[in-house]
C-alpha cells in the first residue's frame, strides 16, 4: 500500500518533470525543415526596418534559409556579445568593429576565413563577386595575415561636429576654422544663454573619446598613434598629455552637458539638449543626424548640418586627417554556423541596392563600388562620402577597433577620469603607458 | 523507521530533488569552479595560463577592488539602516486599524518591488536627468534650486543617488515581510498592556520588537548580503561609473571579465565577493544573536 503511494508520487514527479523538460527543449526547435541562421545587429529605426527588409529580399531568394534578425540597443550590445563569445555560444552572424578590436576571436578560430567564398560567390543577383562588390577600402579592418574574416554591412562613419545650423544664425556664430576659433564659438554660445552648448554623453565613456582622438590627432597626427601601438612611442609624448590639458580646460569652461559624465546616450539624454536648443552642437559621427529623424522629425534633420573638426594652430597633424571606419560593423560568422556559404550570401543582402539608396536618404553611405550614380540624387550623402575620401588618413575609432579590447577599454577608463577631472594628464597618461606595455609589450628602444 | 516514516521521507527526497539539482547547478558547483579559475590568466577564448596565487596577490594591492568593497559595503549599511526600518516603518503604519484606504496604499506601495531593476534603474535613470530630470525640476519649483546635482554624472552624489533608488525599490519588501509578522503579534498582548498603563513606544519596544525579533534578524541579514552582491540596478544606472563612483564588487568582477578579457581575475574577485558576503551574513547573524534583540531581559 505504502509501495503504491509512493509509486504515485514518483510516477507524479516524473511526469512533471518531463512535461517542464519537453517544453524547455520543444521551444527551441521550431522549423526543422528550414536552415535557420540567428543574426544580431544594431542599427535602429528606421534602419532597423531596412535591414528586416533585407532580410526578406534574400528569403524570397532563398526560401529555404530563415534569417532571425535581432535587434539590440549599442551598449546592450557590447554588454551581450562579450558574454556569448566569451561563454562560446555566439549568434550565427554578429558583428564588431574590426581590426584590433575583433583580432582575439579570429586568433582563437572562433570566426571562418571567408577569403575564398567572396572571391567565388557573386553578390546577389549581380554576377559581381562580392569582393569586388565592396571598395578595397572596406575589407582592410577585416583582412588578418592575408585572409578575410568578415565582411561590410554597414556604413562610412567618421568625426564630425554635428550643428544646428539656426541656433548658429540666431547667435551669430559661423563654422570655425582653428580650435581657438571653436573655443572662442563656445564662449559666445554661453554669453547668449546656452550655458552648456556642447552636447556629450559620457556614462559608456566612449563619447568623450572623441574629444581625446582629434585633438591628439591635430596636434600630433596619425602617425604618432600608430608608431604608440607598434611600441616605438609612448604616451608620454607631449602631445598626449597637451591632449588631455585641453579635454580638462573644456571641461572647466563648462562646454559640455551638465552631468555629462552620468548621461546615457542609448537614451539621447544630450540629444534632448539639442533638440530643446540647450545644446547648439555635439563631436560624434556622421550618422549622429540619423538619429534625430526619428527622435525629433524631419523639421529638426532639416536644421542640422555637420562640418569637420577644425586644425589647431601649430598642431603637427595633417588637419585633412580623418577619426573613423570605411564600415563601421563588420559581420562575422562563426564557427558554431551550421550554414557558412547561405551566411555568406545573405550579409550583402544589407548593402543591395534598395538597401544602399535607403540609407542614402538620410546621409549613410555604404562602402559599396559604382554608386556614383545615386550619389547626385543625395547631395547630403555625396558630401559624407566625399569628406570621407578627401581625408589624407584616417584613425580607427580607438576603443573598438585600433588597439584590442583591454586596452580600448582602459583609454575609455582614461578619458572618463579625466573629464571628470579625477586625475591629472600626467597620470592620465602614465596609466596608458602601463596599460599597453600590458597589451603590446614594452617601449623599443 | 516505520514505513510510513520512509514513505514521508522517501517523498520528501523526491520533491527537494529538482531544487537540489538547479541549487547545485547554479550554486554549489559554480564557486569551486570560480576558486579554480582564479588560480589562471585567461581571455575566455585561448587557453588557460596557470599564474597560481598571483591574481590573489593582486586583489590585495588593487586600489579599484577597494573602493568597490567600501562602496558595496556602504550599500549594505544604508539596506540595513534605511531599507528595513523603512519597510518596518511603513508595515506599522499600514497595521493601524482605522487607516481609510489601506488596500490602496499597500497597492501603490508595492509597485518599486514588482518593476524589474533594469526598468527601476531606466526609470530613475530619466527621473535624475540634471536637465529634464523630475527631481531637479521638483527642487526647482519649490525653491530650492541649490540642491540641485547632476545626480548620477558627479561622483560625489552617484553612490548616494543610487542608494536611494535601491531604499526605493526593496523596502516594499520588507513592508510585506513585516506586515505578515505583525499580523502574528496577538492583539491582546497590547491591549493588556495598555491597561497596564504602557505607552504606544513602550508596546512598540516591549512587545512588538521582542516578538518580531526573528524575522527583522533575517530581513536585516538577507538586506546586507543581497546588496553586497547587487549588481543590474547599478548597471544600468551608471555602470559603476562615473570614474568608479559606484563601482562594487559585482560591476567590478563583471568588466575585469569581459571587458577587459580576464576570466581569471574576475573570478578571483568572484570568489572574493562570495567569501565577503558569506562572512559578514555569518557575522551579522552572530552579531543580532547578542544584541538587544536577543530577547534578552531589559
Amino acid at each position: 500500500m505504502i509501495g503504491k503511494r509512493i509509486g504515485k508520487r514518483l510516477v507524479s514527479m516524473l511526469v512533471i518533470i518531463g512535461g517542464v523538460l519537453l517544453l524547455l527543449v520543444g521551444s527551441s526547435s521550431v522549423a526543422l525543415s528550414k536552415k535557420v541562421i540567428t543574426f544580431w545587429y544594431i542599427e535602429p529605426e528606421p534602419f532597423a526596418t531596412m535591414i528586416e527588409d533585407s532580410i526578406k529580399r534574400f528569403e524570397e531568394a532563398n526560401p529555404d534559409v530563415d534569417i532571425k534578425g535581432v535587434q539590440y540597443p549599442h551598449q546592450q550590445y557590447k554588454t551581450k556579445i562579450r558574454v556569448v563569445l566569451a561563454a562560446g555560444n555566439p549568434p550565427d552572424i554578429w558583428f564588431l568593429w574590426g581590426d584590433e578590436g575583433v583580432r582575439p576571436y579570429i586568433e582563437a578560430g572562433m570566426v571562418h576565413d571567408i577569403t575564398d567564398l567572396v572571391h567565388e560567390m557573386d553578390a546577389m543577383e549581380t554576377g559581381v563577386p562580392i569582393y569586388d562588390y565592396f571598395l578595397p577600402t572596406a575589407w582592410d579592418l577585416v583582412t588578418q595575415k592575408g585572409r578575410i574574416w568578415g565582411m561590410p554591412g554597414c556604413m562610412i562613419t567618421f568625426c564630425v561636429f554635428t550643428y544646428n545650423k539656426s541656433l548658429f544664425n540666431r547667435y551669430g556664430v559661423t563654422i570655425p576654422e582653428t580650435y581657438s576659433e571653436l573655443k572662442s564659438l563656445i564662449v559666445k554660445l554661453q554669453q547668449a544663454g546656452l550655458e552648456h552648448p556642447v552636447a556629450l554623453a559620457n556614462k559608456a565613456k566612449w563619447a568623450g573619446l572623441y574629444w581625446l582622438a582629434m585633438i591628439s590627432l591635430r596636434l600630433g597626427g596619425i602617425d604618432l598613434w600608430e608608431k604608440v601601438r607598434s611600441r616605438d612611442a609612448s604616451f608620454t609624448n607631449p602631445v598626449f598629455v597637451k591632449t588631455f590639458e585641453e579635454n580638462q580646460e573644456l571641461v572647466r569652461m563648462g562646454a559640455f552637458s551638465e552631468g555629462f559624465q552620468g548621461l546615457d546616450w542609448d537614451a539621447g539624454q544630450d540629444r534632448a539638449l539639442m533638440y530643446t536648443e540647450k545644446a547648439a552642437l555635439a563631436l560624434y559621427d556622421n550618422d549622429l543626424p540619423d538619429y534625430m529623424v526619428t527622435e525629433a522629425g524631419t523639421e529638426f534633420f532639416e536644421k542640422v548640418d555637420v562640418f569637420p573638426f577644425p586644425r589647431i594652430v601649430g598642431g603637427k597633424g595633417d588637419p585633412n586627417t580623418g577619426y573613423g571606419t570605411p564600415g563601421a560593423h563588420f559581420f562575422h560568422v562563426s564557427k558554431t554556423c551550421p550554414y557558412l556559404k547561405e551566411a555568406v550570401e545573405f550579409i550583402p543582402y544589407l548593402s543591395d541596392r534598395i538597401a544602399i539608396e535607403e540609407r542614402l536618404r538620410y546621409g549613410r553611405v555604404l562602402p559599396v563600388k559604382g554608386i556614383e550614380d545615386l550619389l547626385v540624387k543625395y547631395p547630403r550623402a555625396a558630401n559624407i562620402y566625399d569628406l570621407f575620401f578627401g581625408f589624407g588618413r584616417v584613425l580607427a575609432n580607438l576603443d573598438v577597433i585600433f588597439f584590442l579590447p583591454e586596452m580600448g577599454d582602459e583609454i575609455m577608463d582614461v578619458s572618463q577620469d579625466v573629464l571628470g577631472l579625477e586625475i591629472t594628464p600626467e597620470e592620465a597618461v602614465k596609466r596608458l603607458d602601463e596599460a599597453i606595455t600590458a597589451a603590446y609589450g614594452p617601449l623599443r628602444k | 523507521m516505520t514505513s510510513i516514516k520512509r514513505a514521508k521521507l522517501i517523498t520528501g527526497i523526491l520533491f527537494m530533488t529538482p531544487s537540489l539539482v538547479i541549487y547545485s547547478l547554479y550554486m554549489i558547483i559554480p564557486v569551486p569552479y570560480a576558486l579554480y579559475l582564479s588560480f589562471f590568466r585567461w581571455n575566455g577564448i585561448s587557453p588557460k595560463i596557470l599564474v597560481e596565487i598571483s591574481n590573489w596577490g593582486r586583489i590585495l594591492v588593487d586600489s579599484v577592488f577597494r573602493k568597490s568593497l567600501l562602496n558595496s559595503i556602504y550599500i549594505g549599511v544604508a539596506c540595513i539602516f534605511l531599507q528595513v526600518p523603512l519597510g518596518l516603518f511603513i508595515a506599522l503604519l499600514l497595521v493601524a486599524k482605522h487607516l481609510k484606504g489601506k488596500k490602496v496604499f499597500q497597492t501603490v506601495y508595492v509597485i518599486p518591488l514588482l518593476l524589474s531593476a533594469v526598468a527601476v534603474g531606466i526609470l530613475w535613470k530619466f527621473y535624475l536627468d540634471p536637465t529634464f530630470g523630475v527631481v531637479n525640476n521638483f527642487l526647482l519649483t519649490v525653491g530650492l534650486p541649490n540642491l540641485r546635482r547632476p545626480w548620477l554624472g558627479d561622483t560625489s552624489t552617484a553612490l548616494f543617488a543610487v542608494i536611494v533608488v535601491e531604499v526605493w525599490q526593496f523596502a516594499p519588501l520588507y513592508m510585506l515581510i513585516f506586515g505578515a509578522a505583525l499580523s502574528e503579534v496577538p492583539q491582546h498582548l497590547y491591549e493588556a498592556a495598555v491597561i497596564d498603563g504602557a505607552s504606544s513606544l513602550e508596546c512598540f519596544w516591549h512587545i512588538t520588537i521582542p516578538l518580531i525579533r526573528g524575522v527583522y534578524i533575517t530581513a536585516t541579514t538577507i538586506a546586507l548580503v543581497g546588496s553586497i552582491k547587487m549588481f543590474d540596478l547599478v548597471w544600468v544606472m551608471t555602470e559603476g561609473g562615473p570614474s568608479r563612483a559606484t563601482e562594487l564588487m559585482a560591476t567590478y568582477m563583471y568588466k575585469q571579465t569581459f571587458h577587459r578579457l580576464e576570466f581569471g581575475y574576475g573570478a578571483t574577485i568572484g570568489v572574493a565577493l562570495f567569501g565577503i558576503a558569506f562572512g559578514l551574513g555569518i557575522l551579522w547573524l552572530r552579531l543580532m544573536k547578542h544584541s538587544v534583540l536577543s530577547g534578552q531581559k531589559v
